[in-house]
């Protein structure tokens, strides 16, 4: 598959968010204010492709050719989990003012299904170096896309009426459904 | 302990009440054979993780508990992929990534570090217990919702088929003009349902709370 | 300060380790079951 349609499916027709259910915890939780939403998702992207280069070498270096594959569960989520408390500490220590409005979704990154998603789906699918990097792209490019999108809906869906039960999740979820159409939709035909 | 095993069950129900863990729920409901053995899987690893977190629980330096039970719960759920790899492959390939991702699954980590790193032993495998069962019935009841309006079939036991020696696949609505609804399987679909499904039990709940 | 760092590596490796070892086993005993899918016989039947 050539690199520009790899690209173009990882953040559209394939949306990470929006097809293949990753992410959805931050997801619902963040999509609330449209700042929160933008740091999210260059924060998320930034994470996923470290973690996705890291996971890489050691996937092809290490795991494949000593037979101990299965070991990449436990490996690749170490990786991240590491990786999410160092970026942790450098926002504390160099940008506070990205840590006042992150709060307490940066550590909630780690358990984002999201990152290990797509360090999991590049293994599945077995990607070369650059297709890595472009999918990884592809895909936080793609989260951040409908977290700012759906940002915006969501302060507009808050001040509408809306029937008491559906308020706040429920109504986001089905919201969700009509946006991750219309994204199928961009498959052509 | 009673009061334990409901709490997961109903009360703070992971998938319609607590919104816990939704990446596989969404990704798995299109048929009730997927939504059962997700489940499962689920469950055994819930179990698992609450029962050795506890055991550990006075064992392990403050500081480094987090990736100790990551650790743990990652074993557990690489456990459970080689089993289904080697006895139910045809399943395997369908769950696809939605295994390994337990890992992740706020519910596991949340309930191990949340209850299981405090209580005691048996009470931390009836509280997995309770919240497995009720991941179970919220997904099924999913699955059921998207797969019967969806797809015209309820599917227990066709993948499964080759252990079990059953096929259980059932067709109950004719085929009309309006249903099946195409859409349900979808991607799409699996949002609509859930925000539906969790929007008309909040109502509910709602309305039985302006009663009292 | 040092000391609890210390234990906590220890902790983590040793539990790491024993971890694995399981892994192992379970690898070691579903391979063969593995092989056989992988070889096209489990659909044989």
């Amino acid at each position: 598959m050539s690199l520009m349609a790899l690209l173009i499916s990882s953040i559209l027709v394939e949306n990470i968010i929006l097809t293949k259910f990753l992410g959805l915890c931050s997801f619902l939780g963040v999509s609330n204010q449209e700042q929160g939403a933008l740091g999210m998702g260059i924060c998320v992207t930034l994470v996923m492709l470290l973690a996705n280069i890291l996971c890489f070498f050691l996937y092809h270096y290490l795991l494949l050719p000593y037979d101990i594959e299965y070991l990449r569960t436990i490996t690749f989520i170490l990786i991240i989990a590491s990786l999410v408390q160092l970026t942790e500490m450098i926002i504390r220590k160099y940008f506070p003012k990205i840590q006042a409005l992150l709060g307490i979704y940066l550590p909630l990154i780690a358990t984002n299904c999201a990152i290990l998603g797509a360090v999991l789906l590049t293994a599945a699918n077995n990607y070369t170096f650059t297709q890595t990097l472009v999918f990884t792209l592809g895909s936080g490019l793609g989260y951040s896309l409908v977290l700012y999108i759906f940002s915006s809906i969501r302060e507009k869906l808050n001040i509408n009426p809306i029937l008491k039960g559906f308020q706040g999740t429920p109504i986001a979820l089905i919201t969700a459904g009509i946006m991750s159409m219309i994204f199928g939709r961009f498959i052509g035909g | 302990m009673k009061n334990n095993l409901l709490t997961g069950l109903i009360k703070e129900n992971p998938i319609f009440v607590l919104l816990l863990g939704l990446c596989p729920v969404l990704a798995v409901s299109t048929t009730v054979e997927n939504a059962i053995v997700m489940s499962l899987s689920v469950l055994f690893v819930l179990l698992g993780s609450n029962l050795m977190v506890s055991l550990i629980k006075n064992l392990v330096p403050n500081h480094i508990r987090l990736p100790v039970y990551i650790l743990i719960i990652a074993t557990l759920v690489t456990i459970t992929e080689l089993v289904l790899k080697a006895y139910t492959p045809d399943l395997y390939r369908i769950l696809g990534i939605y295994i390994p991702l337990i890992v992740v699954n706020c519910l596991v980590l949340g309930r191990a570090v949340g209850f299981a790193s405090k209580e005691g032993v048996l009470v931390s495998i009836v509280d997995a217990v309770g919240f497995g069962l009720g991941f179970m019935i919220g997904i099924v009841m999913l699955a059921i919702f998207r797969e019967v309006l969806g797809n015209n079939t309820i599917t227990i036991m066709d993948n499964l088929s080759k252990i079990t020696g059953y096929k259980m696949v059932y067709q109950l609505i004719p085929n009309t003009n309006i249903f099946p609804v195409g859409l349900l399987i979808t991607p799409a679909g699996a949002f609509i349902s859930l925000g539906l499904l969790s929007g008309i039990l909040k109502m509910i709940q709602n309305k039985r709370r302006e009663e009292r | 300060m040092k000391k609890e760092v210390l234990k906590g590596i220890i902790v983590f490796t040793i539990i790491g380790f024993l971890c694995s070892l399981l892994l192992f086993w379970v690898y070691e005993t579903t391979k063969p079951l593995i092989e056989h899918i992988n070889r096209g016989s489990y659909y044989e039947k």
